[in-house]
């Protein structure tokens, strides 16, 4: 079966909106289980309270009672509206609303990663059941980049996703060169048809973007004041 | 045909791979739900199929025609073939669409006919959709799934493909496009029952999917709002909201889903919108019974495909009749749908069956009666075992520059084993159509 060929898209001001939040929750889940598996290897023998330093760096209250009760309820926990598999819901939240932009066989991998997170058996292995998920949110990309045809399209979705990776970059203090092959990658999409980016917040940003300047508060604000539709 | 009962648990994994899912208000909360499917396919025969297409082509055109006559000069009232008190007293009838005959003088772009299969073979119709039909998708998703996971089914059997029910939809929507302008699809958003429908149609048409917000009218024009106060003028729109809700400003005025001052456009003949405003009068139950009589007086034509034997109270013959043998009966609220405002005489108790007497003889023009129609059961896999439940057709009509009949249908069967109604809303699940080709 063919799917016919769109002759115009139209980007309106909620599916602008839709498409960067698409970039961002998916860049967070992926980025988010890389992150903790850093910190959960940590806790094996260096540092039990390495998910107390995690939730300081995400900026999310530490509201757990132990280490065990962190895994359980910051993976898992459906009335927990910080867990991961809250963050899929997001990402299903825009990606169900963007079904034909984005196509089915990509929407597929958001919900491929809530059947399995939902698995007991899963949920009862912790974090080690979730390689599945970043397979799964990296084919997530792959598609996007295989299917989305508009560029202005992919190009929004994939500027959401930069902003999302410059934030918890350098939240966890990456270093500098790493984090500025995110910003310089975020600039190359802006170049290519992407018009939800700021252009006054972005010249300001260029501006403090250095070595020395990175990881400051405002430098963080700048990044996550980007968007505007 | 049983070749995919084994592969069941395979296909449902892809179902929810897809998120093949329609949602239901229950408690007032929403919740959203896999679409049972059933692997085992209804077949129809390519004889059958045959007639089934011959009479819906009939049936729809001669609707097509009725509506337009009825929105201009009322010949068929004039002709004292239908009461003019029953045209102007349905809930479907709109005062808003007189005198508007839409782009190419057509009303029902797509037409969902729920039929039946009695069990001398015979097909009926039960009912007539031309608002806003809905359940394509499914048996289209379905197939692409099918085929995916069982080639050989397919090799060996000669089914006529049903994945081009989108490029109908876009062949409609091209086809009666104003101006080149742009294609969507209109939604009332993610927390409608067939929002999946409405976004995977979107996706396979390569339309747009719009939510009211998206779009404005301004000078009698339709105008998708891009990014940065851009206006991109409006072609046609799909439309999967309802007539009430769809224009605050021309109906109810509550409406946060339409789109204010879309009348004004349509009435302009700036936009097109499938299906028309105002076709509730056409598939309202009472106009039903006088569907045979339409495909005569416009076609000059005796009916192909037939009604199920039904009673008008509005009549004072019939209403005799129905009051005499409610018990054997099945009763419907003209104004209701999905199943609701279905009430077998059977399953009355004293007081109930008092109760329908006494609407019926004071509300007489709300109600039809209908005789039941054992219709055929399908097989249908519960857990291991093989069952009989009741199912229903519907088949999709498109009418564009020729109406055709897509060669497939969504069928949906009940699961309770004593239940005729089959309807997603109420629980039944959905099958696959196979229609033949020798």
């Amino acid at each position: 079966m063919q799917t016919l060929t769109k002759i115009n898209s139209g980007v309106s001001s909620a599916k602008a909106s839709r498409l960067y939040w698409l970039g961002r929750y998916a860049e967070r889940v992926y980025l988010t289980l890389h992150m903790l598996r850093k910190h959960f290897d940590l806790m094996i023998d260096e540092d039990k309270d390495a998910y107390i330093t995690f939730c300081n760096k995400m900026g999310i209250q530490n509201k757990y009672t132990s280490a065990d009760d962190f895994t359980k309820r910051y993976l898992f926990d459906t009335s927990n509206p910080e867990s991961v598999i809250n963050m899929l819901e997001r990402v299903k939240d825009n990606a169900m609303m963007l079904r034909e932009e984005i196509m089915t066989e990509t929407l597929c991998y958001i919900e491929l990663s809530i059947a399995h997170m939902n698995k007991p058996k899963v949920q009862s292995i912790g974090i080690e059941g979730l390689q599945r998920i970043t397979d799964y949110m990296l084919a997530f990309w792959g598609s996007i980049d295989e299917r989305i045809v508009d560029n202005q399209i992919r190009h929004s979705i994939k500027f959401g996703k930069f902003i999302e990776s410059l934030d918890l970059h350098i939240r966890f203090e990456y270093p500098y060169n790493r984090v500025e092959g995110i910003f310089n990658r975020m600039l190359d999409s802006i170049e290519k048809e992407c018009y939800i980016c700021d252009e006054m917040t972005l010249l300001t940003l260029k501006q403090h973007f250095t070595f020395d300047d990175y990881k400051n508060i405002g430098v963080l604000q700048l990044i996550n004041s980007l968007f505007r539709a | 045909m049983y070749s995919l009962v084994k592969q069941r648990d395979t296909v449902n994994k892809w179902m929810e791979r897809f998120g093949v899912r329609f949602g239901i208000y229950k408690g007032g909360n929403f919740h959203e739900q896999l679409f049972p499917f059933d692997p085992i396919p209804r077949v129809i025969s390519h004889k059958d199929w045959i007639e089934i297409e011959a009479g819906l082509i009939q049936r729809v055109n001669a609707l097509n025609m009725f509506l337009e006559d009825i929105y201009n000069e009322k010949g068929i009232v004039k002709a004292g073939i239908i009461p003019e008190e029953f045209i102007y007293s349905s809930s479907g009838y709109l005062a808003q669409c007189e005198g508007i005959t839409p782009s190419k003088k057509i009303f029902s772009h797509i037409s969902g006919i729920d039929l039946v299969q009695a069990k001398d073979g015979k097909w009926i119709v039960l009912e007539d959709n031309l608002r806003i039909p809905s359940g394509a998708s499914y048996p289209m998703i379905a197939r692409t799934i099918t085929r995916k996971i069982s080639p050989e089914t397919f090799k060996e059997n000669a089914v006529f493909d049903n994945r081009n029910y989108s490029t109908l939809i876009r062949k409609a929507m091209d086809y009666v496009n104003i101006d080149n302008g742009l294609q969507v699809i209109l939604t009332p958003g993610r927390y409608n029952s067939a929002y999946f429908e409405h976004s995977y149609l979107a996706e396979k048409a390569g339309v747009i999917l719009a939510f009211a917000d998206d779009l404005i009218v301004e000078n009698d024009t339709v105008y998708y709002k891009g990014l940065f106060d851009k206006r991109e003028r409006v072609g046609v729109i799909y439309r999967r909201i309802s007539d009430e809700y769809i224009d605050p400003l021309a109906f109810e005025s509550s409406s946060l889903l339409g789109v204010p001052n879309l009348m004004r456009a349509y009435a302009k003949g700036n936009v097109a919108i499938m299906n028309a405003l105002g076709n509730g009068v056409a598939d309202d139950k009472g106009i039903y019974y006088f569907v045979p009589k339409m495909i005569e007086f416009y076609l000059g034509e005796k009916a192909i495909l037939q009604n199920a034997p039904t009673y008008l109270p509005y009549y004072e013959e019939d209403k005799k009749y129905v009051l005499d043998n409610l018990k054997t009966l099945v009763i419907k609220d003209v104004a209701e749908a999905g199943g609701y405002g279905v009430m077998f005489g059977k399953d009355m108790n004293d007081e109930q069956l008092a109760n329908i007497k006494h609407l019926i003889e004071t509300e007489s023009r709300r109600w039809i009666a209908q005789e039941v129609i054992d219709f055929i059961d399908l097989e249908i896999m519960e857990g291991e075992e093989r069952v009989l439940r009741k199912s229903d057709l519907r088949a999709f009509v498109i009418s564009e520059e020729e109406t055709r009949v897509w060669h497939s249908g969504l069928t949906r069967y009940t699961r309770n084993p004593t239940s005729f109604i089959v309807n997603s809303s109420q629980g039944g699940g959905f099958k696959d159509t196979w229609i033949m080709k020798k």
